[in-house]
């Protein structure tokens, strides 16, 4: 086309440097965060059945409906396609039983939302996880579902899996490492392979460890979450469990030696309960964690040291949301310290 | 693998699109029809008209005299007639008395009559560059006399080839084609400045202006292959890249004895000393998608983007036009704008090229404070702009932003972080608070013509 003074000069687009943009967006990392946890749900469907589905749509639902709701309130563009609220419903669904009354998802989910997100003003203005808070809210609220064995065995496991239910009908693996922790010794043996393929009871996106490994590689590869958090967090509970059995002597299995056996407890802290979960998706939530890298660390080591002792010396059987939104309350003070050295100024 | 040497703090890693035009030499571009020629083309203040309209003017000759030290002569690029004086707004966003000449016909030849430039003494070299209002070429446009002229010597002359913008290629053009040009216009510098050492930054992507540079440079200068990572190129960033020290803040290159300049600058050097030839052209790259003849062409300074737009033929009707480049380039409100002497590209970019930005509330991700080549904490300052609070920015260091615009790019929520930045520190200067939840400005004129 021949550029003609005319048509030339119609009204020029305009806008500020850099007019290159990364390919990342917010609603591209969330919706990322969410695909990243499917496989993780979708192991957990086959697991539990039904009630595991229906209650990770509910949350979903829930969730979204109570941004929309607030968003109305307050006049705001609707946010729901930024894929945030679609995160906190799956990810509040993954700490729940699958057997539990759907009342439970759904006033946690609204809780989640409402109380924790939108109060605070919203994306990026919460200072706790939302999904966290809304576990330990429900955690309070009806402390026997939440904590009954009976509603985190699976009903109706596929007969495909071959699974004896006689070893896994006893205690959740938490259970049964807090035993472990008390008496220095292991009632009943567990095996580690049914843990790490997620055919042992548990909350529904707690099970399948494999799959929420590859669901958080998915995530380091889109380089969605960085490495600095996950691995010191696992690496601190690793070790501090570590030394600790060598300390009490923990028995696993009377053939292994001492070493074995504290390598196989603290490789079993790794895999069970909410700790990968935690690990590569509550406390990698960009919103609360620090800026800095240094800062990462010291919040994840924060976080590894703190579920450490509430397994082993506190009265849960699980640590991993009390200490990551413990943390969580840290994170300003941690920004306020660790900064980075801005060019130059060092020699002043 | 080897370690190349790159700087410290932050940095991106960008697309680099430069496969259209990095294999494209260097073309002559028509002589245009009308000239516009800003008076203020450089940092500093504007230089003092000296033709009145009517005036039949010659190619070269001097029409706007500096005005103090701190300023810079502006030639004409063609012959021709003054037709009009009047007042527009550069690429840049300044605005500018500007000499409209229209071309009679006639061309001048420069002739290479000062080959033997070793008699001339330090200061009449200065005095030739001076004379031919040259200024940075990498887009500042800082006045070259002033910078050559340093207070205390200095150790080190750094020429800087890293180009880090993604889409130019001049510069890697320049030290392919212009090499015995620049080998001069370095021995000129050497002369002038006389530092210990020179050395030529040049990013590893440009493995040709590498190899070319290594062959022919050898005793001359040292050429420091460097990582290829933006802002590379920044002055600072490139001190810190080859020497490994940091400029203090508050303080110049020169005060830690070190001058960079880019390679576009030596070759106008050498013009001004061997050919007597002021800076009345310069190179310029000219891609996009839809450009049908992209390339890098030496276009006369003053040229309307119209008119060059009419000559490299554009497919459909741009709808954005960037002068610079895509990371600091200014997008242009009309197509009736000249090119001055800092315009390194023109980018032309259709309808469906544009990203349409969405902003989202920050999620804290801390990205921008991994890539800011400054060590800043972007996300910080903006928020303590949104909250007005002006004691607060300085002492987290505003004024050490170098406007790169690593933190913008990097945003997954879209927020213009350079843009609150610049348009704060313009704010801060003139002691004025800054708004809160205002838009910030696009250009550095908006601001300039609320002051009217």
């Amino acid at each position: 086309m021949q550029v003609k003074k005319s048509n030339i000069l119609s009204k020029l687009f305009v806008e500020p440097a850099p007019h290159i943009n990364h390919k990342d967006s917010v609603p591209k990392i969330m919706w990322g965060v969410f695909v990243s946890l499917l496989p993780a749900a979708a192991w957990s469907i086959y697991f539990f059945g039904m009630p595991a589905f229906i209650s990770i749509t509910v949350s979903i639902i829930t969730c979204m409906i109570t941004e929309i709701v607030f968003n109305m309130l307050k006049k705001s563009p609707i946010t729901i396609w930024d894929g945030s609220a679609a995160v906190t419903g799956i990810l509040f669904s993954f700490t729940l039983p699958a057997y539990i009354p759907l009342y439970v998802p759904i006033i946690g989910s609204i809780f989640a939302i409402a109380i924790v997100k939108q109060l605070f003003g919203g994306l990026g203005y919460n200072i706790i996880n939302p999904a966290l808070a809304a576990r330990v809210f429900v955690m309070f609220s009806w402390p026997t579902l939440l904590t009954t064995n009976k509603y985190f065995l699976p009903i109706t496991t596929p007969e495909s899996l071959g699974i004896n239910f006689n070893i896994i009908s006893s205690a959740t693996p938490m259970h049964l490492l807090k035993e472990v922790a008390n008496t220095g010794k292991i009632t009943d043996y567990y095996d580690t392979w049914p843990l790490l393929l997620g055919k042992t009871p548990g909350a529904i996106g707690e099970v399948s460890v494999i799959f929420l490994f590859l669901g958080g590689l998915y995530l380091l590869k889109k380089k969605y979450i960085t490495y600095h958090i996950p691995f010191t967090f696992l690496l601190v509970v690793f070790l501090l469990t570590f030394f600790y059995s060598l300390a009490k002597g923990v028995q696993i299995s009377n053939n292994y030696s001492l070493l074995k056996n504290s390598l196989v407890y603290a490789y079993l802290h790794i895999i069970s309960g909410g700790l990968v979960l935690g690990a590569f998706f509550m406390s990698t939530d960009m919103v609360t964690t620090p800026l800095t890298k240094k800062g990462e660390i010291i919040f994840a080591i924060g976080i590894g040291v703190l579920t450490f002792l509430i397994r082993i010396f506190g009265a849960y059987p699980e640590g991993v949301m009390f200490s990551i939104l413990i943390m969580e309350l840290f994170v300003p003070l941690i920004d306020r310290y660790i900064k980075p050295q801005i060019y130059g100024w060092s020699n002043k | 693998m080897i370690f190349k040497k790159g700087f410290k703090k932050g940095g991106i890693n960008l697309p680099h699109h430069k496969e259209e035009t990095e294999n494209r030499s260097f073309v002559n571009g028509p002589i245009p029809k009308k000239v516009k020629v800003p008076l203020l083309q450089h940092i500093g203040k504007p230089a003092i008209p000296i033709v009145k309209l009517g005036d039949k003017v010659e190619e070269g000759q001097l029409i706007g005299k500096m005005d103090s030290d701190f300023s810079s002569n502006v030639h004409t690029p063609i012959m021709g007639t003054v037709i009009e004086i009047g007042d527009l707004y550069t690429p840049t966003g300044v605005k500018s008395k500007y000499i409209g000449i229209e071309f009679s016909g006639g061309v001048k030849t420069w002739i290479k009559k000062n080959m033997n430039w070793e008699r001339f003494t330090d200061s009449e070299l200065l005095a030739m560059i001076k004379e031919a209002g040259i200024v940075g070429l990498g887009g500042a446009a800082f006045p070259s006399h002033i910078k050559f002229n340093p207070p205390k010597p200095i150790h080190t002359l750094i020429l800087n080839g890293a180009e880090c913008e993604p889409y130019l290629t001049i510069d890697d053009r320049i030290m392919q084609e212009k090499v015995d040009s620049i080998i001069i216009g370095i021995e000129i510098l050497k002369k002038i400045l006389k530092p210990k050492k020179v050395y030529i930054g040049i990013e590893d992507n440009k493995t040709t202006a590498i190899e070319i540079m290594e062959k022919k440079l050898s005793g001359i200068a040292e050429v420091v292959t460097l990582r290829t990572r933006y802002p590379q190129g920044g002055e600072k960033q490139l001190i810190n890249a080859i020497l490994g020290i940091e400029v203090p803040k508050n303080k110049l290159p020169l005060d830690v004895g070190v001058v960079v300049t880019n390679v576009g600058t030596v070759y106008s050097v050498y013009e001004a000393v061997v050919k007597e030839k002021p800076l009345i052209e310069r190179f310029v790259t000219i891609t996009g998608q839809i450009v049908k003849w992209p390339g890098n062409y030496k276009l006369k300074i003053g040229t309307i983007i119209r008119d060059i737009l009419e000559d490299v033929k554009v497919l459909t009707m741009p709808k954005k036009i960037v002068v610079g480049g895509p990371m600091m380039g200014i997008s242009q409100y009309n197509l009736d704008t000249p090119i001055i002497k800092g315009s390194s590209g023109i980018l032309v970019f259709s309808e469906e090229e544009i990203q349409k930005k969405k902003e989202h509330p920050c999620i804290r991700c801390g990205r921008c404070l991994k890539v800011c080549p400054m060590g800043l904490f972007p996300s910080l300052m903006y928020a303590e702009i949104q909250s007005n609070n002006t004691a607060k920015l300085n002492e987290i260091g505003i004024f050490d932003c170098i406007e790169c615009g690593a933190c913008s790019y990097i945003c997954p929520s879209q927020i213009p972080l350079v843009s609150y930045f610049k348009s704060a520190k313009i704010n801060l200067k003139n002691n004025k608070s800054y708004y809160p939840n205002k838009i910030p400005i696009v250009r550095r004129w908006r601001y300039a013509s609320k002051e009217e």
